[in-house]
């Protein structure tokens, strides 16, 4: 991916982009709106990237710089990973039956790095804005449906790694009040 | 209710769609207490998962104004507008619901019915 830097703004792919610190940039935007809003920010970061991702999928694929199906969806998480979200892997992909497993151990995924870096003590999983994020980027790559990104590790609570799994919105929720 | 072996999202489709039957209410949702959305039969027009966090914000800061200004045990919050209401509550420790009624429904009904449905909300959330 080329970045551009001008006087006053930068393009990485055509898209304009700005450098944030991680740890005080987003973090303290998040702890911000969760000293206001409590625990429904991490739907808000999801939703919000999910929107985001799918719809620059959904220009990619219309001005023919991406494809759909598991190449394209393979590509984005590529550019993701190279965009400096953090070393994402797909483990796992199959989406005739609408599966994904990515992984991310070093570099750190950008969420849990920026709580380790802080040094805050989380109990739960916290890469809301990167499930939203591949979340939307497999719903359009797929064409569409109900999809849903789940962590089910995350190094910010101590797991070895940050694992994602994504299927059926329908099957994972279930899977989550489950517990 | 076999709440062990069935599908917890499926048993509260069934009862958000129950609601369907209630003259006025014009769709529900049935949400996490963090907003993520469970089951809902909310018109075309409405994006569930937005609304499931914008009533998870409007629960939470309703309990909190709640706590604050020791007023006693939250119980719901209604949105009143120019062409209906918006209700919501909570259904136990780890649900909210939001139901979107029209103007001019009969609310005692309403609220009865979803104070019943936010009882067996719990009742599945609590036996999975």
């Amino acid at each position: 991916m080329t970045l551009e830097v001008r006087d006053g703004e930068m393009e990485a792919g055509g898209v304009r982009v700005c450098l944030m610190d991680v740890a005080e940039g987003f973090l303290s935007l998040r702890r911000s709106v969760e000293n206001a809003l409590g625990d429904v920010t991490a739907i808000l970061l999801y939703n919000a990237a999910f929107a985001s991702y799918r719809g620059f999928a959904a220009g990619a694929i219309a001005r023919g710089e991406a494809g759909r199906g598991e190449a394209g969806f393979r590509a984005a998480v590529r550019a993701y990973r190279e965009s400096g979200f953090g070393g994402f892997a797909i483990a796992e992909i199959d989406l005739g039956t609408g599966h994904a497993a990515i992984e991310c151990d070093e570099p750190v995924a950008f969420e849990a790095y920026g709580v380790l870096k802080r040094g805050d003590g989380e109990l739960r999983a916290v890469c809301d804005y990167t499930r939203g994020a591949l979340a939307g980027l497999f719903t359009e790559h797929r064409g569409g449906g109900e999809w849903l990104c789940i962590e089910t590790e995350c190094k910010a609570k101590g797991d070895a790694r940050c694992a994602f799994e994504i299927g059926d919105a329908r099957a994972l929720t279930a899977k989550l009040l489950r517990g | 209710m076999a709440v062990a072996t069935s599908n917890p999202v499926d048993l509260l489709q069934g009862l958000v769609d129950r609601l369907q039957d209630v003259p006025g209410v014009e769709g529900c949702v049935v949400a996490r207490r963090d907003g993520l959305v469970i089951a809902h039969n909310l018109p075309a027009h409405a994006d569930a998962k937005r609304m499931s966090a914008m009533a998870a914000v409007i629960v939470n800061a309703s309990l909190n104004a709640t706590l604050e200004l020791e007023r006693g045990v939250y119980q719901l919050t209604i949105v009143q507008s120019s062409v209906g209401k918006i209700v919501c509550a909570h259904a136990g420790m780890e649900a909210i619901f939001a139901a979107i009624v029209s103007e001019g429904a009969n609310l005692g009904l309403i609220l009865l019915r979803l104070e019943s449905i936010a009882r067996q909300v719990e009742e599945v959330l609590e036996y999975i």
